[in-house]
């Protein structure tokens, strides 16, 4: 890990000092896993065979996706 | 920046998408029906013991961000939301348009993803719309 300085509002700092609290953890790992949940870096264990398997399937999902939203008036595609 | 439908997203999501060089993103509408279908795969069993095992539920659900970025819709819901009384277009179209506008972004989608109403929309609201081919 490296040690980064950043500027923050004190309304930033009072909000991420209530969740450390609630959570029963740092501010370093609140602002840690806001930056993984929002860049996606999370990751997976097997990333590589995940994304073959994404595009190999990639048509079904979608095609699955449509045929789902077709009763549904706000997410059809229509 | 390219908006582009769920199809598109996936390959986006695993490395595959068929544009280059521009930020990809998808819409939160878009982004939630992929997701309905993560948590209810097809019925063909063999899909989603195989996603199960190689993580590919997660990888979707939470897209590596220099692949794929999911928009926040509180940014352009003032526009989705004239976009829709201008075009009477549900929220699925109502929110790639708004997002589009919004971001000045182009729209790629799957012809399978046009609906009967997009290209005239997109065309009044002054869109970069196009249709991608996937193999």
């Amino acid at each position: 890990m490296h040690r980064t300085n950043i500027y923050l509002t004190a309304e930033e700092e009072a909000a991420l000092d209530a969740r450390a609290r609630i959570e029963g953890v740092s501010r370093s790992k609140v602002l840690r896993d806001i930056i993984d949940g929002e860049l996606g870096l999370h990751g997976t264990n097997n990333a590589d065979a995940a994304d073959a398997l994404l595009l190999e399937c990639a048509a079904e999902l979608a095609e699955h996706a449509r045929r789902m939203a077709r009763s549904d008036p706000d997410l059809r595609s229509a | 920046m390219i908006i582009v439908d769920d199809h598109l997203a996936i390959l986006a999501a695993a490395g595959g998408a068929p544009v280059d060089g521009t930020p990809v993103a998808t819409t939160y509408a878009f982004w939630y029906r992929l997701a309905r279908v993560l948590v209810a795969p097809p019925a063909q069993g063999s899909l989603s013991v195989r996603m199960e095992a190689v993580g590919g539920r997660e990888r979707l659900l939470s897209p590596p961000a220099d692949r794929l970025l999911v928009l926040d819709p509180r940014v352009s819901v003032g526009t989705a939301a004239l976009v829709a009384s201008r075009n009477r277009a549900n929220l699925l179209l109502a929110e790639l348009v708004g997002a589009a506008r919004h971001h000045g972004a182009a729209v790629r989608v799957t012809a399978a993803n046009v609906g009967r109403s997009w290209r005239a929309v997109m065309e009044d609201e002054g869109i970069d719309f196009d249709v991608v081919e996937v193999s």
